[in-house]
Order: C-alpha cells, then structure tokens, then sequence
C-alpha cells in the first residue's frame, strides 16, 4: 500500500512504536487517527505530530468498537488499522489470573476485536490492511514473562489466521514481530538492550513491508535465524534458550544490583 | 523419564488422546490417576483399565488444584501431569467472547494452573515431568477455529517457557502436538479424519517422547516440515495454507468442522 491520503489509525500512540508509527504515517500523507488510554498524554503527541486523537481503552471490546465508530464516522473509511497497543507483564505460572486475563485482553483480545469491528467495513469494500504489533517473542519467546511469551505467540497465530482466512477477498494483514526495540517496554530487559535499534530503524523496516503488501515484519536477522532454528532442532533451540536464559538473568540480577546501589548512595 | 511405578495424572482421560494416553501408561507399569469433567464416563472409562478416578473441571483453577492436592494426599506425588483436557470449538472469528473465554481457560490457564499447583512440588524433590497436550495447530494455524488456532499456540509457548525457565531444575517439560487424530474432537470434519491415526498411536509417541526426554513430541512428519516452511517463508506458507483451506471448505459444504456452542 501507499500511504497518500489513507486512512491509517494506530493504537498505544502515545509513547514507543505507536507514536513513531503515527508520525511517520503523518509524514507519509496518511490522515492519520492517534488513540491512547492515556488521553492526556495521547493527545499532546498527537497535536505534535498533527493526528487526530481518540482516547480508548483497547482492553474493553467498547473501547475499540467506539474508537473504530469514531474513525468511520469522522473519516468515513479506515484503510489501514494498527492494533499496536500491548502491555508487558508478570513473570512465571504465579502471575496472578487477573494479570493473564489482562494481557489476554489487551495483547489478544483488543486485536480480535479490532478485526470483529472493522472488517465488515473493509470486506464490504474488498480493501483494507490490518498492522497487528505482535513482537519477536511470538516467534521466539520472553524469557521475563511466560504471560508475555504465551500473548504474543496468540498474536501473531490470530494475525496468520485473519490473513489465511480474509486473504482472498481484499484483506492484507501484517504482523510486526520486532526484537529490542528503544521504548520504554525494555527498560528491565538488559539483554534486549544490548541488540536494541532506534524506533526510526523499526518505522523504516514496517513502512518498507506495508508497501509491499508484506505479512511478516522483522527488525532483527537474529529473530528469524532463531525462528529457523526452533524449526530445525526444536529440543537443541530450547537448550539455547535455556543457556541465553541464564545470561540474561545474569544481565538483570547486575543491573538491578546496581540501580539499588545508587539508590542507597543517594 | 522411567514410568514404571511413576504417579501420572491425566486430564480429559475420559476419551480420545487422554483415555489412550492412561491407558498405555498402566501398561508401563505407571500408577494412574485419570480424571475427566465427564463423571459417569470418566469412572467407567478408569475402572476399565485399571486407573483410580478424580472428576475435575481443569476450566476451573480450583478444579485442578483440588485434583493435585487429591493425588498428593493419596499417593503422596506425582512424577507426571498430563494437562491433556482440552478444547476445539468455534466457527471462525466468532460474534461474541464466550468461546473465546472457554478456549482460554481451558487450553491455556488449566496449563498455567496446572503448573502453578504442581511446581512448587516437583521443584522441592528436584524431579517432575509435565506433558502439555497442545496439538500441531500449536505449530502451525488451525484454519476452521481462531480460537483453537491461537489458544493452542499459547500453549506451545507456555510449555517452551517452561521448558527453558525449569529445565535445569529437574523438571521435564514435553508439548504433545499431534496432527489428524480420530478423535471426538474431529467428528465433524471429515478432511481431517481422512490421514487420521489412533489416539493409541498418539499415546505410543507420548510414551516414547517422554521416554527419551524430548520436548517436541509429533505424531506426523509433515507437521514438522510444514512448521520449517512457515519458518522458511512465512508469506508463502500462508498461501499453501490458504490454498488448502479453499479445499477443506469446500469440503465441509456449508457444514461445521467444530462445534459452536458449548455442550450442556
């Protein structure tokens, strides 16, 4: 797809990959709705980079069925829909349910929604793009947050099957699978920050795949040499993971060691 | 992992995989407890090859925890939990959340809970294994459910993840990701029964993987040379999968390959 004059929204843009996206997209010509839980924060990114902004909650199905009401009511079409909000959170099988149910919503649900909600519009038109932030971890894993891992593997799952199922009549879809990326999200992750590249380096990689109508978005060649390994040797893949697990616990345990040090020296 | 005299759980043991996966682990000497939601099948099913029952609805945190704290009480540990209840419903994207949910919970947070309750066990002896039935959809899409498509890569993920975080603490994870089993499950599609095996087939691969300590354990090697493909080209594998979904559709000719509502 281009991006001249289209109607693109993108959710989570306040902050990370959502606000660079909808910058670009700006730039790019698109007509370009910003939306954020946070309204106060949402709205001034978007006056800044010239969207209009909608606040909604992506973890109620209300909050994006009105966001896509709003869009369809202002705008008149949507032509491009990223569901790019996500959260990052718990740890192991301890992780309290309400936190699962949580990421669920936020990481799975808000794109199931988002496709119940807006493909009507884009089949009954035969045209429309679906962009579903999913993350390197759906192809690999999160080895902070087994509900992270678990979430963001049913992301990119639901993005394959829209795109199998929608393919046919008109609906592209797009999976942005990124490793490190600078945004606030990896803040804990020292080992992500080791391999970390800019938000620019992320939009360039996603607006290169959109204009070719492209499934599947990497930023990273380690992610797909990971993914292909996993396939080739899944046991030896999870003894990798198992040794890099320890490094990056390693990682952690001296970063948190030494952010508690210059508490204590303050 | 030895299964001679092991305490196994199985979940959803009153038919399909989990019945033929109880049944051979009596054969290899195992002491079984097989549990099912289904009380009166379950039962006779358990009573039939020679396992103690436990009703249990694993959709339910309390349902699994009262089962393991049952077989801890009475046979003092369990070696191995096979989270194998599960679930295919749903049509499509589907209208509303209610299979959505029910898929989620049963799929993905009977695993989670599963673990949650059994863990803090098998790490205090340093030894345990856990056997999550996930199925190939796990590794690949299953093109007539999104909810059994990406409920079931949830828990490939969750099983990796245990994997890797506890492997090195004594515990055995194995993801059991079958394709075309003649099961219950598949009563209705009749595409998928046509390359089917037995669910004793199944449970002779299951046997086997946790024998040798494998992780990824498959029933069908086409399921992972489908798997490489999508690792290979993602964009072309979507249109062979597309391309054999047009077939399967036509196929089932305006019927359903899954239920769409929940029984009772």
């Amino acid at each position: 797809m281009d991006f001249e004059r289209k109607v693109i929204v993108v959710t989570g843009a306040a902050s990370g990959i959502g606000k660079a996206l909808a910058a670009a997209f700006v730039q790019e010509g698109a007509t370009v709705v910003a939306s954020d839980r946070n309204a106060e924060l949402g709205a001034q990114e978007a006056a800044a980079i010239g969207a209009r902004f909608i606040p909604a909650d992506v973890g109620q199905e209300a909050g994006v069925k009105g966001l896509i009401d709003d869009v369809l009511a202002h705008e008149g079409r949507i032509d491009l829909f990223c569901s790019n909000a996500g959260i990052a959170v718990g740890e192991g099988p301890d992780t309290p349910d309400r936190m699962w149910d949580l990421i669920q919503r936020v990481n799975v649900m808000s794109h199931v929604w988002a496709a119940r909600h807006v493909l009507p519009h884009m089949l009954e038109r035969g045209d429309g793009y679906l962009l579903n932030t999913a993350s390197a971890a759906g192809l690999l894993t999160e080895l902070h947050s087994a509900p992270y891992a678990v979430t963001k593997h049913a992301a990119l799952a639901f993005a394959e099957w829209l795109s199998i199922t929608y393919g046919d009549r008109g609906l592209k879809v797009a999976a942005l699978c990124p490793e490190g990326v600078w945004t606030p999200m990896i803040q804990n992750a020292p080992l992500l920050q080791q391999t970390a590249i800019t938000t620019g380096e992320l939009v360039a990689k996603t607006l290169e795949v959109l204009r070719a109508d492209g499934f599947l978005i990497t930023t990273h060649p380690s992610t797909l040499k990971g993914f292909q390994l996993k396939a080739a040797d899944y046991d030896g893949w999870i003894g990798k993971m198992r040794h890099l697990r320890g490094k990056a616990m390693a990682l952690l345990h001296a970063q948190q060691g030494g952010a508690e040090a210059g508490e204590a020296s303050r | 992992m030895d299964l001679n005299q092991a305490v196994a759980v199985v979940t959803g043991s009153a038919s399909g995989i989990g019945r033929a996966l109880a049944a051979r682990l009596v054969q290899e000497g195992a002491i079984v407890v097989a549990s099912d939601r289904n009380a009166e099948a379950g039962a006779r099913e358990a009573a039939a090859i020679g396992a103690r029952f436990v009703p249990a609805d694993v959709g339910q945190e309390a349902g699994v925890k009262a089962l393991i704290d049952d077989v801890l009480a009475h046979e003092g540990r369990v070696d191995l939990l096979c989270s194998n209840a599960g679930l295919a419903v749903g049509n499509g994207l589907e209208a509303d959340d209610a299979l959505w949910d029910v898929s989620w919970r049963v799929n993905v947070l009977s695993h989670v809970w599963g673990a949650r309750h059994v863990l803090p066990h098998m790490l205090a002896r340093g030894s345990g294994t856990l056997l999550q039935t996930v199925s190939a959809a796990g590794l690949l899409t299953e093109v007539h459910s999104a909810p059994y498509a990406v409920t079931k890569h949830e828990a490939l993920a969750f099983a990796e993840w245990l994997a890797i975080t506890y492997g090195e603490r004594g515990i055995g994870v194995a993801a059991l990701c079958p394709e075309w089993v003649q099961t219950p499950l598949i009563a209705g599609a009749p595409h998928l029964q046509a390359g089917a095996i037995t669910p004793e087939e199944v449970a002779g691969a299951a046997v086997a993987g946790l024998r040798s300590g494998q992780f990824l354990i498959t029933t069908h090697p086409m399921t992972v040379r489908a798997f490489q493909a999508r690792a290979t080209s993602h964009d072309r594998w979507l249109g062979r999968v597309r391309d054999l979904s047009r077939q399967t559709t036509e196929q089932l000719a305006g019927g359903h390959a899954f239920p769409d509502a929940l029984e009772g």
